[in-house]
């Protein structure tokens, strides 16, 4: 079933719409929650708030791409659990990656708070100067904040070099964002 | 209001869908050749080695094992650990080819996904509990596995300084052990250190790990690891291509004691050009060759330098890549002089695995039972994995019997089928029916 099909199934408030979701871009949400909260009951409830959000969302949504949208509710759901979570005990990959990208703010303060859809354009042109694999590594640490020993392991590098790779492109990050005025 | 790196964390939810997607699949593979992604089709047949492989030579007398090997009442002499734990011999003569169907070569996708399984830290041996050490300032990495392959005198410094290493476990609990350091002579801060961990009687490697504070240059890159003296370059080959739908393979040379020499002094005149650090400068020209970089006192093992035609040289030897313009002209000169004296020789290098179940763990051996992997299980055996390396020496002190491993080798002796002698990694994996792709039929092999 295409994307379309499966959206028009949620126009129709059809709830075979959630199954064929399931079947179709379970295994997608789930990896990401798994990947972000590292525990399997927890991700498996983030994929089925995901289910409910989406079936609130659309309509009136009409994603372009069912699987991004899927994505990015998992991804923000997850994180919000993290953040719950992390209240209570500070730990896990969620503050890691929060803890790396602290060394890419730029110096001095912001104008105003910082527009997110400006900041995710602004995040999007920098990962496309980036070749596939600091691409691959960008994405995945800090999109699917997914261990950087898995990381290495996925991408055949020790941990070292993983490190080294995001060190050095959160460096060019940092640049990238002071060049687009992230700075007073 | 200041920018906060939660707000970037959660604006990367917006990038592009296409970029997400991109990261959700394999990794590319890797720019490096040691750590190139070792990519093992799991439907692969066990290849042909066309000739002998040679073992690794190790610096290792008779390590404290860290843990309580499983013993093996019935173990024959060939397995005894004394035995074991001192160098392997080279290996040579036929090589055994294994004729039993595999499990997987039935499948289209996989029926489970290869994890590789995390060993708590309490229960790691010592150097994998320590693989990252701090001295002086600077943060140094074990590249596990490693050969333990001595170093002369004349590469570290005469007296060693003691040290702590330490490490933090799952529980947040920081550990710290005595170490006693020899530096690599020829770079500040040294490029390697070699350490003694108190009690046990090795060596062990440790590589810079901070790249900003390394390489700058080719002739630093050069002299700063000594390479002209640590690294024979003997062999290289023509990259295989397959432009337009036809496969042109790799073609392999190799190169005599004399022509070594000269190519490593060719190298050595190269202009001393600065490290380009963008990744991003195209196909410079296309590959001409690869020259085969190996310097297992170094921990470099199986990395290479590339010839590009519009100039480039680049290198993966530090575990990253290094690119170097250093021009068409000298490019040419280093291909021309490989055309005219390299040798055709086959090509001797191949990795295999053995999937199994651990039946018995001794001090530097295992054995393992591979009916897991097979179609039919009644055609199994059981091989005994002799340590020839620190690193698999280690990988074998975390194994336990009844865990499922993956062991990587290079070849078996037809005249004894059922010893390893040639391991170059050994993990304890788990094999899962949800993780992973569905469509991956590959396993990932971290260095």
């Amino acid at each position: 079933m295409t994307d379309e099909e499966i959206i028009t199934l949620y126009e129709r408030r059809d709830e075979a719409s959630i199954a064929e979701t399931e079947r179709q871009y379970g295994r997608y949400c789930r990896y990401i929650a798994g990947e972000i909260l590292q525990n399997e009951q927890d991700a498996e409830e983030i994929v089925n708030d995901t289910y409910l959000k989406t079936w609130n969302s659309i309509p009136p949504e009409k994603p372009d791409s069912l699987k991004a949208f899927l994505g990015c509710i998992t991804r923000r759901l997850s994180i919000n659990r993290l953040e719950k979570r992390n209240a209570q005990k500070r730990g896990g990959e969620y503050m890691a990656a929060l803890d790396e990208l602290a060394e890419c703010l730029p110096d001095g303060e912001c104008a105003s708070i910082p527009d997110e859809t400006a900041l995710s354009d602004c995040l999007d042109r920098f990962i496309r100067t980036l070749d596939r694999e600091d691409r691959f590594l960008f994405v995945r640490r800090y999109w699917f904040m997914t261990p950087v020993s898995a990381l290495a392991r996925e991408a055949s590098l020790t941990e070292s070099c993983v490190k080294s790779r995001l060190m050095r492109l959160r460096e060019r990050l940092r640049a990238h964002l002071t060049k687009e005025g992230y700075t007073v | 209001m200041k920018l906060q790196s939660k707000d970037i964390l959660n604006a990367m939810t917006d990038i592009g869908p296409d970029l997400v997607e991109e990261a959700a699949r394999p990794a590319p593979a890797a720019n490096k050749s040691k750590t190139v992604r070792r990519v093992v089709l799991i439907a692969a047949c066990v290849a042909l080695l066309a000739a002998a492989v040679v073992g690794t030579v190790l610096l290792l007398n008779r390590p404290t094992p860290v843990n309580d090997p499983v013993t093996d009442p019935e173990t024959d002499p060939s397995t005894d650990p004394a035995e074991t734990i001192v160098p392997a011999p080279p290996v040579s003569g036929d090589l055994w080819v294994d004729t039993r169907a595999q499990k997987q070569q039935n499948v289209t996708g996989m029926e489970g996904s290869i994890e590789f399984a995390e060993m708590p830290w309490h229960r790691q041996p010592l150097l994998l509990q320590y693989s990252t050490i701090e001295w002086k300032g600077t943060v140094y990495n074990s590249p596990y596995p490693y050969t333990g392959d001595p170093v002369s005198d004349d590469v570290v410094s005469s007296d060693y300084e003691t040290g702590t290493a330490s490490a933090v476990d799952e529980e947040g609990e920081t550990h710290t052990i005595g170490i006693r350091v020899y530096a690599m002579t020829g770079a500040e801060p040294p490029r390697r250190l070699f350490v003694r961990f108190d009690g046990y009687d090795l060596w062990v490697g440790f590589r810079i790990s901070d790249r900003s504070r390394s390489t700058t240059s080719w002739g630093e890159l050069l002299t700063s690891l000594k390479l002209p003296e640590l690294m024979p370059l003997t062999s290289f080959n023509t990259p295989a291509d397959d432009k337009g739908g036809v496969v042109t393979p790799a073609q392999y040379f190799k190169l005599s004691g004399e022509d070594s020499d000269t190519l490593r002094a060719m190298l050595t005149a190269l202009p001393d050009v600065p490290e380009t650090v963008s990744s991003s400068v195209g196909d410079k020209g296309g590959e001409l060759y690869h020259i085969s970089a190996n310097a297992p006192a170094l921990g470099i093992r199986n990395c290479k330098f590339v010839l590009y035609a519009d100039g480039w040289i680049v290198t993966d030897i530090e575990n990253i890549v290094y690119n170097f313009e250093i021009g068409p002209e000298a490019v040419w000169e280093l291909a021309d002089f490989l055309a005219a004296h390299g040798t055709p020789t086959e090509h001797t290098y191949s990795r295999q695995t053995i999937i199994g179940t651990v039946t018995a763990v001794g001090e530097g051996w295992l054995k393992l039972n591979d009916a897991i992997s097979l179609e039919n299980p009644d055609e199994a055996m059981e091989f005994t994995v002799l340590a020839n390396g620190t690193g698999v020496y280690y990988g074998m002190a975390c194994m336990r019997v009844g865990m499922t491993v993956m062991v990587i080798h290079e070849g078996i002796l037809a005249e004894e089928p059922t010893v390893v002698r040639t391991a170059v990694d050994v993990n304890w994996i788990r094999i899962t029916s949800s993780g992973g792709n569905p469509d991956e039929t590959v396993i990932y092999i971290p260095e």
